[in-house]
């Protein structure tokens, strides 16, 4: 159903997942390209303590995170929703593939439709939304294989590598996907 | 910085939280101001917000009144979401009373502002939202500078229905490049 594909599955993150992810996101051409924060590195106890605040969370319209794996069982990063707007019924999502062996071929595209999928279909959302660099290329075009168009563009809105950078807000309707979910 | 020919911007004080209750009440102010659900709040909920925020005395979201110069409070504005690495703030501003609005008020208002955060805070960029059916808001928005760089489809339900969102921005070069520094609507 949601949580399996062709190339990866969506699973729980485990505690096992903090070693390989702080690797990832000491890695300057995954973070730079996720948070608009300055790029500072990241301990294992920091991960750890973000792991053991968001087990805790019980309501998914508070957020929530998913592993991304491959069929084998290899971790590859993670996506969820940061943050959910329950009134107006809208997911802000995020996602990343940290091993640079399996960017580019899909696994990060066949994981947000999976996520697109279980947001729309069981958690009653209307707009799933995000936001991305101008600079990253490869994600704009995933993200608009997976329907997503770009509504706005911040003006100037991160600065990074000494200058401002614009930042795209893509979105994706539920009527949208769902028309088209058979074939997307 | 503070004064314009109509309104001026000044500090809130204690005894401005019964009007301005008043006036976030009006149903005008409730349905174009928030994207949450849009309830009436008592004087209570002012106070506290007020004993908060004097608090927080090197706020990064400076907040005004807005008074004209006979001294009749009128509304509100001020920042949020200031990021500094960023560089930029987001605006939000309020008018109470039919009289008070499509005079030019808040645009001055607003203007002032804007000033004040590429003229004292130093930082490169203004955004603000505002809803599809609040015209005259849009309106004003572009006098002053903004552009749309967005529409956020969907963005808020309301009143029965999802409409959609304006997002514009000023940049700070912009501002600077538009009559010295000083917006045309002063």
């Amino acid at each position: 159903m949601y949580f399996k594909g062709e190339l990866v599955n969506l699973r729980a993150i485990t505690e096992t997942d903090i070693k390989p992810c702080v690797e990832y996101l000491n890695n300057p051409d995954i973070i730079l390209n996720l948070d608009d924060d300055a790029p500072m590195p990241v301990s294992y106890e920091h991960e750890k303590e973000w792991f053991t605040e968001n087990i805790k969370n019980k309501d998914i319209y508070k957020g929530f995170h998913l592993a991304i794996e491959t069929k084998d069982g290899r971790f590859l990063g993670s996506c969820g929703a940061n943050d959910i707007d329950a009134k107006n019924r809208i997911a802000t999502v995020g996602l990343f593939i940290g091993d640079k062996d399996y960017l580019g071929k899909g696994y990060g595209t066949e994981a947000m439709k999976l996520l697109l999928s279980f947001t729309f279909n069981e958690l009653n959302i209307n707009k799933v939304k995000l936001h991305v660099f101008e600079f990253n290329k490869r994600a704009i075009k995933s993200y608009e294989k997976c329907g997503f168009k770009v509504e706005a563009v911040a003006r100037e809105a991160i600065f990074r590598f000494g200058k401002y950078h614009d930042e795209y807000i893509m979105s994706i309707l539920k009527d949208e996907f769902l028309a088209n979910e058979g074939s997307i | 910085m503070f004064t314009g020919n109509n309104v001026r911007l000044r500090a809130e004080k204690k005894e401005d939280i019964a009007l301005l209750t008043k006036i976030k009440n009006e149903v005008e102010v409730l349905e174009n101001l928030t994207i949450y659900i849009p309830y009436p709040q008592g004087v209570e909920a002012g106070e506290y917000r007020f004993n908060e925020k004097i608090k927080d005395k090197y706020t990064k979201n400076p907040a005004f009144i807005i008074e004209k110069h006979d001294g009749t409070v009128i509304g509100q504005c001020g920042t949020m979401h200031t990021n500094w690495k960023n560089s930029y703030t987001i605006v939000w501003i309020y008018i109470g009373g039919a009289e008070n609005r499509g005079c030019g008020y808040g645009a001055e208002a607003l203007s002032l502002l804007v000033g004040y955060i590429f003229k004292q805070m130093n930082l490169n960029r203004v955004g603000l939202f505002v809803f599809d059916f609040n015209k005259r808001a849009i309106k004003s928005y572009e006098k002053i500078g903004f552009k749309l760089e967005g529409i956020l489809r969907q963005e808020l339900y309301r009143n029965g229905r999802y409409n959609d969102v304006y997002q514009m921005s000023i940049l700070k070069s912009e501002y600077f490049s538009m009559s010295g520094g000083e917006s045309h609507v002063l």
